[in-house]
C-alpha cells in the first residue's frame, strides 16, 4: 500500500455519516478504498437503498480524498449490496451505545442502551429515517432507535426480513 | 422489447406507486402511519431510480425519463394510472404492488450479472417489510366489522386493475406466468381470509395497454408541475 493511499484511507476513515455522529468507516457504509496513480475509488454500500443522505455523503467522501489527495482524480460509487448491522464495527458499536441506539449486532438484544432493561416495547416498523425503528423502554420511559439490518429491528418489524 | 426496457417497466410501476402513496404522508391523521406511508413511498422513489440505473439511465437520463416523456410512451399498471381516493383503496394497492415488488425482485436476483442478483436481493429484502405493513392493515380493515364490506366492495374495484402487473415484458412470457402465478399464491392467503376473492387477478398476466380512459395524463401533470412549480402559490413556499 502506497504511503498516498495510506493518506487517503485515514482521511476517508473521519468522515462522519450526515445523521448520526459516527464515521462511515465505523457504520459499515464504507466498502473499499484504492488509489492507484492518480485515480482514487471509494466503494460505499448505503444502509437503505432510501437513505437521503447518499449525495451528501459521497460529497463528504470526495471532498476527503481530496484533501489528503489534491491531484487525484475521485470516483465514488455505490455498491447495491445488502448492508447489515454487523457491519458496524466494535468502535462503532460503543458510539451507537452511548448516543441512544439499540447494539446493532446480528443476535444482539433489544435492551435499552440507556439504562439497559430488557422491558421495552417496538413502536412500528417505521421511524423517523427509513434506516430506523423506534422503541420505547417501559423501565426508565427513554426512547430510542434500532437501526434496519440489527435483529433488534426484525424482533420490530415481527418477523420481516428488511 | 429488451429486458432491459422491462426494467424501466417496472421502474415507471415504482415511482407511480411512491408518488401516489405520498399524498397519504399528509393526509392521514396519524402520525406511526405518517412516518411509515412516507419511508415506503421513500423507497418506492428509491427502487425505481435503482432499476432505472441498472437500465442504464444516468442522472440526467432519470430525470428525462420521469419529466420529459409523452405520456403515450409510458406503459405502467393500469393499478396505477388511476388514484384511487380513499384509505382501504391504498392499502390494497399497496399490498399487491409490494408483493408485486417482492416476487419480481427475487426473480431478478437469479438474474446473469451479479450486481442485479445483488440489487433484486436488496430489494425483495425492503418490499417484505412493505408487505409486512401492508398486511396488517388488509387484517385490520378485512377483519372489523365496521369497514369489512367497504373492504370487500373496494377489493372488488381495486383487484381488476392489478391483472397487468407482470404484463410487462420485464420477462419472457413464461417467466411472467410464472411470476404472475407465484404473487397471486402469496397474497391468496391474506386476502382470501378476509373474504376477498382471487377470480379478478386471473390466472395469468394481462397485456399492458389500453389505458386511454385512465387518469394517468392527470396524474403526470401532477408530478411535472412539482418541477416547474405549480401556481398555487403554495409549493413555490419550499423552493
Amino acid at each position: 500500500m502506497s504511503v498516498l493511499e495510506d493518506r487517503v484511507r485515514a482521511a476517508v476513515a473521519t468522515v462522519e455519516d450526515p445523521e448520526v455522529p459516527i464515521t462511515l468507516q465505523d457504520l459499515g457504509v464504507v466498502r473499499d478504498v484504492w488509489v492507484a496513480g492518480r485515480e482514487a475509488r471509494v466503494v460505499l454500500r448505503p444502509t437503505r437503498l432510501a437513505c437521503p443522505a447518499r449525495s451528501e455523503m459521497a460529497r463528504r467522501v470526495r471532498e476527503a480524498v481530496l484533501s489528503a489527495a489534491p491531484d487525484v482524480h475521485v470516483e465514488v460509487d455505490w455498491e447495491i449490496a445488502t448492508w447489515r448491522g454487523s457491519d458496524v464495527s466494535d468502535r462503532g458499536t460503543q458510539v451507537l451505545l452511548q448516543i441512544g441506539y439499540a447494539d446493532p449486532g446480528v443476535g444482539a438484544s433489544t435492551a435499552c442502551p440507556f439504562c439497559g432493561s430488557g422491558d421495552v416495547r417496538s413502536e412500528g416498523a417505521f421511524g423517523g429515517s427509513v434506516c430506523k425503528v423506534p422503541f420505547s423502554c417501559r423501565s426508565c420511559g427513554s426512547t430510542y432507535d434500532a437501526l434496519k439490518g440489527s435483529t433488534a429491528a426484525e424482533v420490530a418489524v415481527g418477523g420481516a426480513r428488511g | 422489447m429488451s429486458r432491459l426496457d422491462g426494467l424501466l417497466r417496472v421502474a415507471e410501476d415504482r415511482f407511480l406507486h411512491g408518488h401516489l402513496l405520498g399524498r397519504w404522508i399528509t393526509d392521514y391523521v396519524d402520525l406511526e402511519e405518517s412516518l411509515a406511508v412516507g419511508s415506503i413511498s421513500q423507497e418506492e422513489l428509491a427502487h425505481a431510480a435503482t432499476l432505472m440505473e441498472f437500465a442504464g439511465l444516468d442522472d440526467e437520463g432519470r430525470d428525462a425519463f420521469i419529466f420529459e416523456r409523452p405520456v403515450e410512451d409510458w406503459q405502467p399498471s393500469a393499478l396505477l394510472a388511476h388514484r384511487l381516493h380513499d384509505w382501504p383503496a391504498a392499502v390494497l394497492r399497496g399490498y399487491l404492488l409490494a408483493s408485486v415488488g417482492e416476487v419480481g425482485s427475487v426473480l431478478l436476483s437469479h438474474a446473469r450479472r451479479q450486481e442485479l442478483q445483488s440489487a433484486g436481493q436488496v430489494i425483495a429484502a425492503e418490499q417484505r417489510l412493505h408487505v409486512t405493513h401492508w398486511e396488517r392493515w388488509v387484517r385490520m380493515l378485512g377483519q372489523d366489522e365496521r369497514t369489512a364490506d367497504e373492504f370487500r366492495a373496494r377489493a372488488a374495484e381495486v383487484l381488476p386493475l392489478a391483472r397487468d402487473v407482470f404484463g410487462a415484458p420485464a420477462f419472457d412470457e413464461a417467466s411472467g406466468e410464472a411470476a404472475h402465478a407465484a404473487w397471486v399464491d402469496a397474497v391468496s392467503g391474506p386476502l382470501t381470509a378476509v373474504g376477498i376473492p382471487l377470480d379478478a387477478l386471473g390466472r395469468t398476466p394481462a397485456p399492458r395497454g389500453g389505458l386511454d380512459d385512465s387518469e394517468l395524463a392527470g396524474i403526470l401533470g401532477d408530478i411535472r408541475s412539482q418541477r416547474v412549480g405549480a401556481g398555487d402559490g403554495v409549493r413555490g413556499l419550499y423552493r
